[in-house]
């Protein structure tokens, strides 16, 4: 068979995000190489570099791939990285990259959050992102953020929080539609302009707003007494995801008026009846048409 | 199941469906011929030819000209799988469900070999057959996946045009992605 076309080879590389293998790509002949600028999108596992010993760091390693692309649009990664590192990529694709996800694994590490900038403060530099999902956050001070004007999704799963950070960032994300908070420690009361997000201990109150379309609200640790939402007008989603709800005081919730099209909700095992009974009553309470009700235990919890 | 028992109007619902595929069958009894570059001839229901965004602007353009549409770049045996997986596709086309056609579609790429897929890119390229050439690209992509250079080179059937020294340069360049990659 002839060569494929260069546009073919280039769709062959778009279906292909796992960094590794594009660079292995880039190696199989000179027309291949020539389409590796055209790709949209790059991911670096979390092992990428686990077994290199060259001499390049993977910052460098990860700067070069990026630096290859036209117009990156989608950045995840994965593997190890410094914020210098961060700044680095982000410098080089600042105004074509739509979604970034990033797996900063700072918790521990309070030294990395206190220096300056951070690899939080760096992410500022991608002002077009779209969709920002980050794991394993210490968010103890405001991050140096100006604003993701057109930013829809935020998502943040195991963090540490501090309000006054988590209330500045998210006062950076104007537009926010989707905001998913998993497993995030630290916050006790935050109120934004636009969505009303209160986490009071164990206490989850969500105040009337108009944008907001997913709430996802998780448990990992502690208990949740209450759960109180208020008139939710444009709520499409809501996914309740847990292993300690307490299910006592959930008459508070038939508050909700509007007909949610999708209700999900996983729970321990000895909690998805009460669950049903809370989710139909308040539903009910709504009087729409709730087509999609789906309590669902989670996988983890069959093995205690 | 019991249910029908209670609601005589599920009847009246389940003959009308029959009713238009019966219709459809009958106005798509046409047959096209295409002939392949290889000079094989193929009868293939018109439908199924209006897939092909290349035959049926080819109508488009001249609405009654050949009773045979040549299709000099498509040889026989790739065409005849695409032919199989565009039947597939008219029938989600009536009844749209996206899983099952999912479901369908790797069904269709598991069973084909490395060098199947190779070939119908090509076709399906020239045939202008969008959907059928993402599952291509998305399946022999699933397939290098963790491979070596020299095994993407012999799975596309590409010949090494480096130099000895671009090449070494260039595996340095990205040596930290030849460290572990599956056996050939």
């Amino acid at each position: 068979m002839e060569s494929l076309p260069d546009a073919i080879v280039q769709c062959i590389f778009s279906h292909m995000n796992n960094a590794k293998d594009v660079a292995i790509c880039n190696c199989v002949s000179k027309r291949w190489k020539e389409s590796l600028p055209f790709i949209r999108s790059l991911y670096f596992p979390r092992n990428s570099f686990d077994n290199h010993t060259g001499i390049d760091h993977p910052d460098t390693i990860v700067w070069k791939m990026i630096s290859s692309i036209v117009k990156l649009e989608e950045l995840v990664v994965y593997s190890p990285f410094s914020s210098a590192g961060l700044a680095s990529w982000l410098l080089l694709v600042s105004s074509s990259l739509r979604h970034l996800e990033l797996r900063l694994d700072n918790l521990a590490e309070y030294q990395s959050c206190i220096e300056s900038p951070s690899k939080l403060d760096c992410i500022s530099a991608a002002k077009n992102l779209e969709s920002l999902k980050l794991w394993g956050v210490l968010m103890v001070k405001s991050p140096k953020w100006d604003a993701f004007p057109r930013l829809q999704t935020l998502e943040i799963v195991g963090a540490r929080l501090e309000d006054p950070a988590l209330t500045a960032a998210l006062q950076a994300c104007p537009n926010l539609k989707n905001l998913l908070l998993l497993g995030c420690e630290g916050v006790k009361s935050v109120s934004i302009e636009l969505l009303h997000l209160e986490q009071c201990c164990s206490w989850i109150r969500v105040r009337e707003t108009t944008r907001l379309r997913n709430l996802s609200i998780s448990n990992n640790a502690g208990r949740v007494y209450m759960v109180d939402f208020g008139k939710l007008a444009a709520l499409e989603f809501l996914s309740i995801r847990g292993v300690q709800w307490c299910w006592n005081a959930p008459s508070s919730a038939a508050k909700v008026r509007h007909p949610w099209s999708h209700v999900c909700c996983s729970l321990s095992k000895e909690q998805p009846e009460k669950c049903a009974v809370w989710v139909c009553g308040s539903l009910s309470g709504g009087g729409g048409d709730n087509n999609q009700v789906a309590v669902k235990r989670r996988a983890e919890d069959k093995h205690p | 199941m019991s249910s029908s028992a209670e609601n005589p109007t599920l009847t009246t619902e389940i003959t009308k469906p029959s009713t238009e595929i019966a219709t459809e069958t009958a106005q798509s009894a046409k047959k096209i011929n295409l002939k392949t570059s290889d000079d094989q001839i193929f009868e293939v229901e018109e439908s199924v030819a209006m897939e092909f965004a290349t035959v049926k602007s080819f109508f488009e353009d001249a609405p009654s000209s050949t009773d045979t549409v040549p299709l000099p770049n498509v040889p026989a045996k790739p065409f005849s799988q695409v032919i199989e997986f565009c039947k597939e596709q008219i029938k989600f086309k009536a009844n749209p469900d996206e899983t099952e056609k999912k479901k369908s579609n790797s069904e269709f790429v598991k069973e084909k070999t490395n060098e199947d897929l190779v070939e119908m890119i090509p076709v399906a390229n020239y045939l202008e057959i969008k959907d059928l050439l993402d599952v291509l690209n998305q399946a022999v992509a699933d397939r290098i996946q963790n491979r070596s250079v020299e095994y993407v080179r012999s799975f596309f059937g590409i010949d090494n045009d480096f130099t000895s020294e671009e090449e070494a340069l260039l595996r340095e360049e990205h040596a930290w992605a030849f460290e572990d990659v599956d056996e050939d």
